[in-house]
């Protein structure tokens, strides 16, 4: 599992590579609470070369969504493979989970929801 | 400088030793002396042998050295390998009972430029030598006047310095004692080096020993948590009239996250679930603990499925907590064969009969422990005699072989198809089976469960 932070004007960008699964658990978990710390609130994910995600992986995203509803703020999901996807929607997150085909929607997404 | 001072003195003495030995005995008498020497050689190398304990070997290097050269007193300082510190340890006590260490920087003191150079030296005056640490002196609480220090080698490492202090009746040690000292600090080597060797191999079998310990602690408690674990499920296999269960779990470690239930509700119907806790080992293993006294208690012939799970939803969402279950609950009919389930994020299952091995795709809804108010909804389905339904966790469908391939739901479904007509027993037993030769010894990343219903 890999990743990198990139800042496109008021939303932190986060690309995730390789395997969300229990191994990489506790290190992504650990980097988004920091920036979540830090006073991160609109954050994207970009998902385009995350291969597998686990059911430990969903805590994650779980995590992220349930940390924006509780602190406010806003994230979002985009670019998801479709073995991803799929994984999203048979365990049902999907329903809950912000995704978005492009990142401009996603951008867009977090922008609208962070005002007012 | 005192030392050239001293050395000038001693020669002058060697000189005079020589003398004196020529003219009274000739060369017989330096080769009795010779043997003698041999022999008082031999005598410390095997008192030195004696004893591999680091207190008692010590304590033997000092007898012997005072003895062999006469000194009021003697140190063995060692050097500590990590470090390159010397220390050495001083008796407080009046016998000796309690020790204090003293140590020294790397190339402090006589001590410390004999352990850096390599070389031995000889001091008459040590008082008025510059290389001479008070420190040390002060600590040991003996005035020193003369001494020699020789490096203590085992090949290119030095062990330590071997001291000795103040010769007795005044006066400097002689060129030929500085020898004898170099010569008792080889046994000296041998000796500390295997004691050196056997403090390492009693450090090691202690570390062996208490992680042996926390191991078997450790695998005793989880072999008691699997049995508290299997404790909540129900057998292995069940039946009632029109219907035969069978079901299985192989967690991937000694506890496991993986569940299965079932329970008659009165009237003919029958409770099946199952489902997979978002985690492994001991904190998946008392979620499901805690999940399963959930499911007996909600389990009501007056609910819906999608009640009872909403129900169990609401007991145990948490705002903190991401651990979630993905569970399938349903409630069949017996008589009718209709079954009414709910789908809480949980991998399809499959219904197996004259059509081959079907997914079930029904309403998704949410894995259970997310949102306390999260909704629930049911499905629908009417089994026919001769159908199986097959629930499974993702371990089963995510079995990995050699090549880091998945099992995969086409493999399952393809080998479901050829089960039809088979007993619920030997579906569990031959999908097992299979997924064993699959993984071909590869070793199992997820628990997996397995539940197969004959109906009719």
């Amino acid at each position: 599992m890999e990743m990198t932070v990139q800042q496109i004007e008021e939303v932190t960008v986060v690309t995730w590579r390789g395997r969300l699964d229990s191994a990489s658990m506790a290190q992504t978990e650990q980097a988004f609470l920091r920036l979540w710390d830090e006073g991160c609130r609109r954050i994207v994910f970009r998902l385009d070369e995350l291969e597998y995600v686990s059911s430990a992986g969903l805590r994650v995203m779980l995590l992220t969504v349930k940390k924006s509803r509780a602190d406010g703020g806003s994230v979002g999901f985009c670019l998801l493979r479709d073995t991803v996807r799929e994984v999203l929607d048979i365990s049902g997150f999907a329903q809950i989970f912000p995704l978005f085909d492009t990142l401009e929607a996603a951008l867009a997404h977090v922008s609208a929801q962070g005002e007012g | 400088m005192s030392l050239h001072k001293g050395r000038a003195k001693m020669s002058r003495k060697a000189w005079l030793s020589t003398a004196l030995a020529g003219a009274a005995a000739g060369a017989g008498m330096l080769l009795a002396r010779e043997r003698r020497r041999s022999s008082q050689l031999l005598a410390i190398s095997l008192r030195l042998n004696s004893t591999l304990r680091r207190g008692e070997l010590l304590q033997i290097i000092m007898e012997t050295a005072e003895e062999a050269l006469d000194a009021e007193a003697s140190s063995i300082i060692m050097v500590d390998a990590s470090t390159g510190e010397l220390y050495f340890e001083v008796a407080t006590g009046e016998r000796g009972g309690e020790v204090k260490q003293i140590r020294l920087q790397p190339g402090e003191g006589i001590a410390g430029s004999v352990a850096a150079s390599g070389q031995s030296v000889r001091i008459a005056d040590a008082a008025r030598d510059a290389r001479w640490s008070s420190r040390v002196s002060n600590r040991v609480g003996m005035p020193t006047r003369s001494m020699l220090c020789v490096p203590v080698r085992s090949g290119e490492r030095t062990l330590g310095v071997l001291q000795v202090i103040n010769r007795k009746g005044g006066g400097a040690f002689s060129q030929a004692q500085l020898r004898l000292l170099e010569d008792i600090a080889a046994p000296v080597a041998i000796a500390l080096e295997n004691m050196l060797l056997y403090e390492a191999l009693e450090q090691s079998m202690l570390q062996l020993r208490e992680t042996t310990a926390a191991k078997e602690r450790l695998e005793s408690e989880l072999k008691i948590a699997r049995e508290i674990q299997s404790s909540y499920l129900p057998g292995s296999s069940w039946r009632m009239p029109g219907v035969e269960l069978n079901a299985s779990l192989e967690p991937a470690r000694e506890v496991g996250g993986d569940f299965y239930h079932y329970q008659e509700l009165g009237d003919g119907r029958l409770l099946i679930c199952l489902g997979d806790v978002s985690d492994k080992g001991m904190p998946a293993a008392l979620f499901m603990s805690g999940l399963m006294i959930w499911i007996r208690a909600k389990a009501n012939g007056s609910l819906k499925p999608s009640q009872i799970v909403a129900h169990i939803n609401r007991e145990i969402s948490s705002e903190e907590s991401t651990m979630f279950a993905t569970m399938f609950l349903g409630i069949l009919d017996t008589a009718s064969g209709e079954l009414q389930y709910c789908d809480a994020g949980h991998c399809p299952a499959y219904v197996v009969g004259q059509q081959g091995a079907n997914a079930l795709t029904g309403h998704k809804n949410l894995p259970i422990g997310i949102f306390a108010d999260a909704d629930y909804a049911d499905n629908h389905i009417r089994l026919s005699a001769g159908e199986s339904l097959v629930l499974y966790t993702d371990g089963i469908t995510e079995a990995e072989d050699s090549a880091g391939h998945w099992f995969g739901a086409e493999r399952l479904a393809e080998q479901l198809s050829h089960s039809v007509g088979c007993s619920a027993e030997e579906i569990v037993f031959r999908l097992s089976e299979t997924i064993e030769l699959f993984a071909a010894g590869m070793p199992q990343h997820d628990d997996q469960a397995l539940m197969v219903l004959n109906y009719g």
